[in-house]
């Protein structure tokens, strides 16, 4: 008698520091359990991770029962990361493994590995620092995808044959956000016409701390609008400006009439795509180029020039559009290309 | 060409040359350029008789001089203040001398510095496993 059906096994690599990885890497995997019409008997999704962040983010609650989020603690070092990352991939029997931005893995613990693999690989190719890739073979490492996704930016390697450019993946669809009345319930706004502006603590500690200071900041010095601190984390530090423990942010973006924030893939992509103006602050990363991307959409800038830039804003005036953002969520076309050829 | 006076920022010397890397000076003014007008700090003023003139400008005044002549270098010159050592800064020697002969300018190894030196970040890659 013929075994039933199983579902599909995707192992999903989303080692990085920050939540930009581990954000991108679930909104396709939420995406792909959700994905009905793709492959009739589903698929099983384990993920791996060692962000700071998952500790605070529910990935587990993203993508429900039948999964698993494995959490690689993100004080270890490369040798005892990577022996972490070759003993979960020995152990595991997947269809196909996803891997998100490093080719060689983050600590170059998948260069020998991904030749032997015989599954599906796929490299998500966000964009990476051409030093890095210079003095590190990571177009080598390239021949061994099978599929190049390249999620809605320029990247190093986007005219590679085997690459793919989709739309920016967005954890969730445009019908997914709450209306604004329902978005300002959440971000604690009473008002229906007061700007809101949402200063998002996100990145290291330091980072979180300085956004943090700034929110209370420019909760001083602009009474008209309604500053929101906004962290995936309630902060038990006191601030003037209002904290909101919200995740996904992206949820409660119609209330939101300005973003603070950093030039981050998530970030940008979600005040790209919602049409929300973004006061972005380029950030110093070793692999991603946040200036570089904040500069396809206008002008990054430092902490200390934020609050001349949102007084012009709001002299300017910020509108609010009623209507529900339109766009398109790569990370479903992302799907139907890694299961097309499988 | 001489940038005007109100070009330059007040309050602040407004010399940008540095010991590895081009960055901001912070230091008060004590002097002003007489090549350019730029408020300068005492580091960045270099003595031209009764006068101080800035790193860029003596630089530049150098240079002119090193196209017109040949021979030996005066030891009137400059060339014992690490400011001047661009071109063959990685020298092994020279970065030796001017990091230990002289007081330099403490915002000589800034954050932008280090960001300049990128080649640094080469042990880096691949070994921090909190970078993104």
């Amino acid at each position: 008698m013929p075994s039933p059906p199983r579902k599909r096994r995707w192992l999903v690599y989303a080692l990085g520091g920050g939540a930009g990885h581990l954000i991108r890497a679930t909104a396709l995997a939420r995406a792909a359990i959700r994905s009905a019409t793709v492959f009739p008997f589903g698929i099983e999704i384990c993920l791996l991770t060692n962000s700071p962040f998952a500790e605070v983010i529910p990935i587990s609650d993203e993508l429900g029962p039948g999964h698993e989020v494995i959490r690689i603690a993100s004080d270890l070092n490369r040798d005892e990361t990577a022996q972490q990352i070759h003993q979960h991939l020995a152990e595991r029997d997947f269809d196909v493994l996803v891997v998100d931005t490093f080719p060689r893995g983050l600590g170059g613990e998948l260069k020998d590995v991904l030749p032997r693999l015989r599954c599906r690989k796929v490299l998500i190719h966000r964009d990476l620092n051409p030093e890095y890739c210079s003095l590190v073979d990571v177009a080598g490492s390239l021949k061994d995808f099978d599929l190049l996704l390249v999620p809605g930016e320029p990247a190093l390697f986007s005219s590679a044959a085997h690459a793919i450019v989709t739309a920016p993946w967005l954890i969730r669809d445009p019908e997914e956000l709450l209306p604004p009345a329902e978005a300002r319930n959440r971000l604690v706004v009473d008002s229906h016409t007061q700007p809101v502006v949402a200063v998002i603590g996100c990145g290291t500690v330091a980072e979180i701390q300085q956004m943090r200071l700034l929110a209370d900041d420019l909760s001083t010095r602009f009474e008209s609008a309604a500053i929101r601190f906004i962290a995936p984390k309630s902060t038990t530090a006191p601030t003037k400006a209002v904290a909101v423990s919200t995740w996904p942010f992206l949820e409660s973006i119609r209330a939101v009439s300005v973003i603070v924030g950093s030039g981050g893939y998530n970030t940008v992509n979600e005040a790209t795509a919602t049409k929300t103006l973004l006061i972005g602050i380029a950030r110093k990363r070793l692999y991603d180029r946040q200036e570089k991307r904040l500069r396809l959409t206008g002008e990054p800038i430092g902490v200390s020039e934020v609050a001349d830039r949102l007084a012009t804003l709001l002299h300017n005036g910020v509108t609010h559009n009623a209507q529900q953002p339109q766009y398109t969520n790569g990370v479903h076309q992302a799907i139907e290309l890694i299961e097309s050829a499988s | 060409m001489a940038n005007e006076a109100n070009d330059w920022v007040a309050g602040m010397c407004n010399e940008k040359s540095g010991f590895l890397f081009s960055h901001e000076c912070y230091h008060a003014p004590s002097e002003t350029c007489t090549g350019c007008q730029k408020p300068i700090c005492t580091e960045h003023a270099h003595a031209d008789g009764a006068a101080f003139q800035c790193t860029s400008c003596v630089k530049k005044n150098r240079s002119r001089e090193s196209s017109t002549r040949s021979g030996r270098r005066s030891t009137y010159d400059h060339y014992d203040d690490p400011y001047f050592y661009s071109g063959y800064y990685f020298g092994h020697s020279n970065y030796g001398r001017g990091f230990h002969h002289r007081d330099h300018d403490p915002f000589d190894f800034t954050e932008a510095d280090g960001q300049g030196l990128a080649g640094d970040m080469d042990d880096t890659f691949e070994n921090d496993m909190s970078a993104s």
